[in-house]
């Protein structure tokens, strides 16, 4: 009996150090982030003798994941979400507040604007900004300069002039790279390019139905359709396949993040930036003014069930260090959301240091889907426009008859999706 | 005798019980959840704790079938398209793989072999392959039909209207070896003297096709008939995998426009409405599924 009650204790010890030690964490998979986390995880063992297991999973797989997180009250301790989750997930109640811990992490003075203010909706604080996702506007400086086009192009004429001299040049046929399914992003870049939104300001309106969301979509539709600037095989494209046709000298603009030098042998991309082939500059707007570009990118959330709250605070704050916000950098080649961390050394290696200057300027003036309980259950809805468009384009039926009529139709598909939470 | 006969149906409702309550833990009650997650509002809100849901009695069939949701119609439209496409291919490529490799020939066993290849491979596989030949600019097939000058122009495939025709074809694909295979068992068990009957009569080819052929394997196409239907009609890999899970409207079909609806949009209580309905339609195919079934036994 003694010896068996001795067994227990023991058992019970091991298992309340083992839990009191680990810590679970949900990542998305992407090029790079297997290579982080293993030295993270390495360095914050290292550093506080917590042990953290990741589970890695898709962007396409988390969002099921974490329903049933959600669903079940199971889940993992720390959660990568997508900023445009934030509200929704707010709003389910199965995350942390972390408002009265912004001071722990830092105070929200740390942070780029941008980013920060995907943390959560009612001025309160469920979410921290990880790493941020700017979509800046990426071309070829060189034809730019080998044809005395404005350079970089800030307005949506400029953009329209330089890929219809470049085609008329016979230099690219389809200058410009927007993707044509997925997350493309640019539904939203287009319209707050032309002073106007998704939702009205007030959060109670959808304004997909106004002349200038009209007008936003039209001037993309028609690169497509009019001046046939975009090629009919993006509807078949992501961001991988538009990069490597940007190296491959097929595209002369396109809107990726920082990452977009990883999809080509880095030989390439280096070499391309050596010799100022590409050019970084905020997307155009359709008047100088307008410019401005989507910043996304993932913050972190703690699981209100969690039984290691400190453990996972512990692990975020290490995650917002420069040096690791550096090494995410280093990695995956996306931007801090920690202002400071863009004065470690890997910002300021060549051939990249102009680049990471341009995003960081980016990113101060992007702009983001609203922060609304809603927008999860709306967000589906924008990559569908893209498809729409595309199909419409490959059927020979895009005109604007038809560009008004698929806003009316997910004016009325969101509206309803904003009203369901009421 | 009647111990025996008691026994050995005990010993059989024991053997079959565990099977039943699979089912019912797997089929019955999530199909009873989803009919009573239809008539609630749950969404993204409500998952923690679905029970607090509103009850919103059939504002969900509404929606769903109402202009807002007239996507549900198109969508049943095209499926119905689909389906009724899929069955014919193949059922002409099955039953003429049949009887082409129902005559005696050097390398038949092989060339039998080769035709289930498409049956045997995981469908993924063959829906991944048929996608990069179908891509616009760097697929094979709009290259050699560029090539030998049958088009000007690479056609979108995967995109618009052409997204359609392509699921048919990528479900034709996966399906048909099943028809070949079966009908040619069936080719097999008609005795051969039949034939030789007809030959003696004077019978045309097309006389004995009609006469012989076709009536003595209908009973195995009624039965493909009817599985390939459902099977196409709750099918999501074809078009999810051929679309990238982005289809245009055309290869947007009712499985796949559920699974959007429910786990894209977050909207369950709209998706368990249209799976209800859905549910329904394949209601209808399985009840002519067993009535042909009993009918054959007859």
């Amino acid at each position: 009996m003694k010896k068996f009650v001795t067994i227990l204790f023991l058992v019970v010890i091991v298992t309340g150090i083992i839990s009191a030690t680990s810590l679970d964490f949900m990542m998305m998979s992407g090029s790079g982030a297997r290579e982080f986390a293993k030295e993270a995880v390495k360095l914050f063992k290292e550093e506080t003798g917590i042990d953290v297991n990741v589970e890695f999973t898709s962007w396409n797989e988390g969002w099921t994941k974490l329903m049933a997180m959600v669903a079940s009250g199971e889940g993992p301790d720390v959660t990568q979400v997508g900023t445009t989750w934030v509200g929704a997930l707010q709003a389910t109640g199965a995350f942390e507040n972390l408002t009265g811990d912004v001071a722990y992490f830092g105070g929200s003075d740390d942070f780029l604007g941008g980013p920060w203010s995907t943390t959560g909706y009612d001025n309160k604080v469920y979410a921290l900004p990880w790493f941020a996702d700017i979509r800046a506007l990426v071309y070829r400086k060189d034809l730019m300069e080998k044809y005395d086009l404005p350079n970089p192009p800030q307005t949506w004429g400029d953009l329209l002039y330089a890929s219809m001299v470049l085609k008329e040049k016979g230099e690219i046929e389809y200058p410009v790279g927007l993707r044509g399914r997925g997350n493309g992003h640019y539904v939203g870049s287009f319209l707050w390019q032309n002073n106007t939104d998704i939702i009205s300001e007030d959060g109670e309106e959808v304004i997909l139905d106004s002349e200038k969301a009209f007008e936003s979509v039209k001037f993309w539709a028609d690169m497509l359709g009019e001046y046939e600037l975009m090629s009919p095989s993006l509807a078949e494209m992501g961001h991988d396949e538009i990069c490597v046709s940007f190296f491959n000298g097929d595209v002369a603009f396109m809107y990726p993040g920082p990452w977009f030098v990883l999809k080509v042998e880095s030989e390439i991309s280096e070499s391309w930036l050596e010799n100022d082939k590409v050019g970084v500059a905020l997307q155009p707007g359709k008047n100088r003014d307008l410019r401005t570009g989507f910043v996304g990118g993932s913050d972190l959330m703690i699981s209100a069930s969690s039984d290691k709250k400190e453990a996972a605070k512990k692990w975020i704050k290490f995650l917002l260090e420069p040096e690791i916000q550096a090494l995410i950098a280093e990695k995956m080649f996306v931007s801090p959301t920690v202002k400071v961390a863009y004065e470690e050394p890997f910002f300021g290696e060549e051939p990249y240091a102009e680049m990471w200057t341009s995003f960081k300027e980016i990113g101060n003036a992007g702009s983001h889907y609203p922060i609304h309980p809603a927008w999860g259950a709306m967000e589906r809805f924008v990559p569908e426009i893209i498809v729409d468009v595309f199909s419409a384009h490959a059927n020979g039926t895009l005109n604007d008859a038809k560009i008004r009529s698929l806003l009316e139709q997910y004016d009325k598909e969101l509206q309803n999706a904003l009203d369901s939470y009421k | 005798m009647a111990s025996i006969n008691s026994k050995s149906k005990s010993f059989a409702y024991r053997m079959v019980l565990p099977a039943i309550l699979l089912s019912i833990i797997v089929h019955f009650l999530p199909t009873i959840w989803g009919v009573i997650i239809s008539f609630r509002k749950l969404n993204v809100y409500y998952i923690s704790d679905w029970t607090k849901a509103p009850f919103v009695g059939f504002a969900n069939y509404e929606r769903a079938m109402s202009s807002l949701g007239s996507v549900f119609w198109t969508s049943l439209g095209y499926t119905t398209i689909f389906v009724v496409l899929s069955v014919i291919g193949c059922f002409l490529l099955g039953i003429l793989g049949a009887i082409l490799l129902n005559k005696d020939f050097k390398g038949r066993n092989l060339i039998r072999g080769l035709l289930l290849i498409p049956f045997i491979l995981p469908g993924v596989v063959s829906l991944t392959n048929i996608r990069f030949m179908l891509l616009r600019d760097w697929g094979i097939v709009n290259s050699l039909l560029m090539q030998i000058g049958i088009i000007d122009e690479p056609i979108s495939w995967l995109t618009g209207r052409m997204a359609l025709f392509t699921i048919i074809i990528g479900n034709i694909w996966i399906r048909w070896p099943l028809w070949f295979i079966t009908i040619l068992g069936g080719l097999q068990s008609i005795p051969g003297e039949l034939y030789e009957a007809a030959k003696v009569d004077g019978a045309t080819r097309w006389q004995t096709f009609k006469k012989i052929t076709l009536p003595s394997i209908s009973p195995v196409i009624t039965i493909l008939t009817v599985l390939t239907a459902l099977w196409s009609f709750n099918n999501f890999n074809v078009p999810f995998i051929l679309t990238g899970g982005s289809p245009s409207d055309a290869a947007n079909i009712l499985s796949l426009n559920i699974w959007i609806r429910s786990f894209r949009n977050w909207d369950f209580g709209m998706g368990a409405a249209m799976s209800v309905v859905m549910m329904l339609f394949m209601l209808i195919l399985i009840m002519t599924y067993l009535r042909l079934s009993k009918l054959e036994e007859a």
